[in-house]
């Protein structure tokens, strides 16, 4: 039955294979996101209308906000020494410096 | 306001006041940890009058127990004195290094905040808020000084976290579905009336994946060395999270592991986990050459030792894996110290590099050796006496034959520290950092192995009987692998080729994700087959 609950677990297995799958970083990035969105699905379905289930996943998705803001700007520094996307060739350029 | 309130508020404000009017006064740090130290042993000695002290933020209703519970028993209350009394040792030893900013006392003080609350945090989703603020805070503290290298280590650190973390919020999420309630100490009760199938067993399972993910255990480590042993962190901050940040994933593992135990035992399992760790973990550590990377990966090798005691179904090894986390905290936090100073000193991290120590300074090599006594299980100091107590616990031969390998592998790799000691030339450079706090922590290395059956009994109203024959036997296989690891090590071991390629063995991201996944699955599989 596809209702939030069900939809919020899928996204989380959904975002938990992305990052498990793809090499990009900006897609790992995204996909956490989506897993944090999967999340907070599955919370506020758990009683429709319940203030404490709804006021502690707006601070979870501040804190959300943040790490995605956080990961992205060390995301930049990173792209600009390395000049890749991937992390795998990023591992890769990092072992042949050492 | 009571203490707790002011160990948690106080660095919080203090920091943030400092930052913002500018003030960089050591004497104003100095004072405000001093008072902490106090605060600390009112509380402890509150706990010690009531059992426990429970405080609910804001006032929310108890009975529907969704607000924000303090609540500090003894283990939690000793935690809270160590941090504070730690901290306290990394003002005096690095305030006038020219790695200390106004922005790093900013962070410095408010991570001191959040782990004084996490110590007391009773309620699931606070413990995961403070969680990921505190994954935050460390993110850039470990890049601090802003080397290439690091700002990997530091997105890898980062991301792995929050997807670990992901788990442990989905078993909150479940908990709150079946239970409607966040507090833990309710959830306890309720676990235990309302058995109603084995629905239990995926909340449980989610959360124990978060947690183990945050201890590091043996498939999931990969990202802990990296994380404790960066190239950019401070000193004091690698010293703060193998010595005492670890610290916050054992009392959570302990709180959980006390609700759920009566209608889940997955105990076989973690003490499999816990041998898998401590061995590849003293492995690891054989293989490196980094300072820092050794002993981080020596905090994975005691993380796998203590969880074997926690989950052994023994009152002696438990408690003696509990005396083995503060005996843990102690050592750790003095070798990282001295890490710093030798990493200062002789300009290179590259352990080979570095000999002579006790002709440079005789009393930072007096404390190394305490140092190293007391993490190898030496007699008289005090690592021996949970090494000693979680192997009295154990009743398969097999177990025990592990046991001393693991003791054995850590003497090997800690003779890399005893090589430092000697040959090579007196250096002399400026130093910042001062070595008084390291000397405390040394001669606390002694004490708390020559009164543990008082401090024991002081703090955890538990006296360990020592057989005194068992333990000088004990001391004399300490002894004799002591001279076996040391010739080992300067023949064979140093000289081994392949050992290269286990050095520069580096997970890519995508494995360590898959890793998580992993462990959720193992956990998975086996709870629902028991």
């Amino acid at each position: 039955m596809l209702n939030a609950t069900n939809t919020g677990l899928i996204l989380f297995f959904i975002g938990l294979y992305g990052v498990i799958i793809r090499r990009n970083i900006v897609k790992t990035i995204i996909c956490i996101s989506i897993i944090q969105s999967a999340i907070t699905l599955f919370f506020i379905d758990i009683n429709r209308g319940d203030p404490v289930a709804e006021s502690l996943m707006i601070t979870s998705i501040v804190i959300g906000t943040s790490i995605t803001a956080m990961a992205l700007m060390i995301y930049i520094h990173i792209y600009n020494s390395y000049g890749t996307t991937s992390w795998w060739k990023m591992l890769k350029k990092r072992k042949d410096e050492h | 306001m009571n203490s707790l309130m002011y160990l948690v508020f106080a660095p919080i404000i203090i920091g943030v006041l400092m930052y913002a009017f500018k003030i960089r006064n050591k004497y104003i740090l100095i004072a405000l940890q001093f008072s902490m130290i106090l605060a600390a042993i009112g509380l402890f000695s509150e706990v010690k009058q009531y059992g426990v002290v429970r405080y609910v933020v804001g006032g929310w209703d108890e009975v529907r127990a969704v607000g924000i519970t303090l609540y500090v028993d003894k283990l939690a209350s000793i935690m809270i004195f160590l941090t504070a009394f730690f901290f306290t040792l990394f003002e005096l030893y690095d305030f006038n290094s020219l790695e200390r900013f106004l922005m790093l006392d900013l962070f410095i003080l408010i991570t001191e905040g959040l782990v004084i609350a996490l110590f007391a945090s009773n309620d699931l989703f606070n413990i995961f808020i403070l969680l990921e603020i505190s994954t935050l805070l460390i993110t850039s503290l470990i890049m601090y000084k802003k080397n290439f290298v690091s700002y990997y280590d530091g997105l890898v650190y980062l991301l792995v976290n929050i997807i670990g973390m992901s788990f442990f919020l989905l078993g909150v999420a479940y908990i709150y579905r079946i239970y409607g309630v966040f507090d833990i100490t309710k959830l306890g009760e309720l676990i235990v009336t309302n058995v109603r199938g084995k629905e239990y067993i995926m909340p449980y399972v989610l959360l124990m994946t978060g947690i183990l993910f945050k201890l590091g255990v043996m498939p999931v480590f990969s990202w802990l060395p990296r994380a404790h042993g960066s190239y950019s962190a401070p000193t004091i901050v690698s010293a703060f999270l193998s010595g005492l940040y670890i610290n916050i994933a054992f009392i959570i593992f302990i709180k959980l592991q006390t609700i759920f135990l009566p209608v889940i035992d997955a105990r076989i399992l973690f003490v499999i986990i816990g041998i898998l760790t401590a061995l590849s973990g003293a492995f690891f550590a054989l293989t490196q050459h980094d300072i820092k990377r050794i002993l981080a990966y020596s905090t994975v090798s005691q993380i796998g030792l203590i969880l074997i005691g926690l989950n052994l179904d023994s009152q002696v090894a438990y408690y003696g894996s509990l005396y083995h986390i503060i005996s843990h905290s102690i050592f750790k936090t003095l070798l990282f110290l001295v890490a710093g100073v030798l990493i200062n000193i002789y300009e290179t991290r590259k352990i080979e590099n570095i000999r002579g120590l006790v002709d440079t300074n005789p009393v930072l090599a007096l404390s190394m050796i305490a140092g190293i006594l007391g993490i190898t299980g030496a007699p008289f100091f005090n690592g021996s006496i949970g090494k000693y107590l979680i192997g009295e616990g154990i009743e398969n031969s097999t177990f025990h034959i592990l046991f001393y390998i693991i003791n054995f592998l850590t003497i090997v790799y800690l003779s890399k520290f005893l090589m430092t000691i000697f040959g090579g030339k007196k250096k002399v450079s400026p130093m910042p950092f001062k070595i008084k706090p390291i000397v405390v922590l040394a001669i606390l290395c002694f004490v708390g192995g020559i009164a543990a059956p008082n401090i024991m009994n002081y703090v955890f109203n538990y006296t360990p009987k020592i057989n005194i024959n068992l333990y000088i036997k004990n001391m004399l296989i300490y002894i004799v692998m002591l001279f076996v690891g040391y010739e080992l090590y300067t023949r064979k071991i140093d000289k081994i080729k392949w050992f290269k390629h286990i050095r520069e063995l580096d997970l890519p991201f995508n494995y360590i994700a898959s890793l998580i996944f992993v462990l959720f699955l193992m956990l998975y599989s086996y709870c629902s087959f028991l």
